[in-house]
């Protein structure tokens, strides 16, 4: 775990001066209280040209079962996305060893909301919000991997079972109901369908929603290159429709409603089927998560949360079950 | 007579109280901490009262499930599997159950 500055200001002082002169300073610094596994620092960047408000997100853990892409990658991928008009937070620059921070980097900040159960309750602006994710997905999958190269050697661009099947196995602990679900998917598999690079984490809560909708897709670290349906399985897996079990895609919309914007933003036709078979991956990919933080809080990371989810991954099991048995949809 | 007053069940429930009294006086950060912890006080609370999970070699039976052992005998270890994640989730959060689960 690397070392926090004890005065990020004076660090992040330097990091900007490095690259934007000695007449860039900082301001208006504070830490987001609810950084999950990253410290994220906001700030303003001070030039004489003019003044910008910026986010610094950090790598704090690191682990050999940790399954989320380095920074490094994580901001050439944003980079890449930005310049195709893919809504995201600008990226600005990335940390080097010669910065007292990082790994981690900085992006433009981007104001909206992002609280999942704050969006649901205003159901105004749900159509036209599943549409503007729709069409961002149909352009993220359209986009050139030869821009993504480097993605493809990690696990999740190879078969998608085996990739979870490993994952499973870093954390040493048995989990029968999630090897049902694995073994569910071994022996459903839809059809090979033409790989394109896919978001990861495409779920209501990475949403920055602002007053023209959505305004910027957050937390490009679980990207890879595969199957476009993950990422609308993942919207619509059940423990991120808060709540609203019948609107499946994230509680914007049913599952038909994303298949149906999917399609009318140029998408190819993807069955409810696909989007189940993800929704079960989905559910056994947050059951390791889960069990994942549980042993991160064993092994001694340790916080209240990961303790809980130690033991919540029961929940994610329960679910998963009632998804197989055709007694949740 | 096992040990002398309060019991155990009392001693969380002390805890508890007293996390739902600070909880409200905590930032947002520590006010969501002191949730958790309530959460994870009412686990082991269940956890007393229904007492633990029967100990059962569960590697065994994921890779029997992994490597196909089970396919032909799929309802029997699904209903297995289910009883055992239903007990479970009744110490976690018991609400989180479908009512024929919960007791």
């Amino acid at each position: 775990m690397p070392a926090i500055p004890s005065d990020p200001l004076a660090a992040l002082t330097d990091a900007v001066r490095r690259r934007f002169g000695a007449q860039a300073r900082v301001d208006n610094l504070t830490q987001a209280t609810l950084g999950g596994s990253n410290r994220t620092l906001l700030f303003d960047l001070v030039e004489p040209a003019g003044t910008r408000r910026l986010v610094s997100r950090e790598e704090t853990f690191s682990d050999k079962a940790n399954p989320f892409l380095p920074p490094d990658m994580q901001f050439r991928i944003m980079t890449t996305v930005h310049r195709s008009g893919i809504p995201v937070p600008e990226p600005v620059f990335a940390y080097d060893e010669q910065d007292a921070l990082g790994p981690g980097f900085v992006t433009a900040f981007v104001s909206g909301e992002t609280l999942p159960r704050r969006l649901l309750a205003d159901t105004t602006n749900h159509s036209r919000i599943l549409a503007q994710l729709a069409d961002a997905l149909v352009r993220l999958h359209a986009l050139d991997l030869d821009d993504f190269a480097f993605l493809r050697e990690i696990p999740e661009s190879g078969d998608p079972v085996a990739a979870l099947a490993m994952r499973l196995d870093s954390i040493a602990e048995p989990h029968p109901a999630l090897e049902l679900g694995l073994r569910w998917l071994e022996t459903h598999r839809p059809d090979a369908v033409a790989p394109a690079m896919v978001h990861g984490d495409f779920r209501n809560g990475n949403f920055m929603i602002g007053p023209e909708g959505l305004a910027a897709l957050l937390d490009w670290e679980c990207s890879f290159i595969g199957d476009g349906a993950a990422d609308l399985g993942w919207l619509c897996t059940r423990s991120w429709r808060f709540g609203a079990i019948d609107r499946h895609a994230g509680g914007f919309g049913t599952r038909d409603d994303l298949i149906a914007a999917y399609r009318a933003a140029g998408g190819r036709a993807i069955t409810p089927e696909e989007i189940r078979w993800w929704e079960v991956h989905g559910l056994i990919r947050w059951g390791f998560y889960n069990g994942l933080q549980g042993l991160g809080h064993v092994n001694g990371r340790r916080s209240p949360a990961y303790a809980a989810c130690g033991r919540n991954a029961a929940l994610m099991e329960y679910d998963l079950l009632m998804t197989l048995s055709g007694t949740y949809d | 007579m096992r040990d002398y007053r309060p019991t155990s069940a009392d001693l969380l429930a002390t805890v508890a109280d007293f996390l739902g009294r600070i909880g409200p006086k905590l930032d947002s950060g520590d006010r969501y901490e002191a949730l958790v912890c309530n959460h994870l006080l009412g686990m082991v609370r269940r956890e007393l009262e229904m007492g633990p999970l029967d100990d059962v070699d569960e590697q065994a039976l994921a890779r029997a499930i992994r490597s196909g052992q089970c396919d032909d005998d799929w309802d029997a270890t699904f209903a297995t599997v289910l009883a055992r994640t239903i007990e479970r989730v009744r110490r976690v959060k018991p609400d989180h159950l479908l009512p024929e689960h919960a007791r």
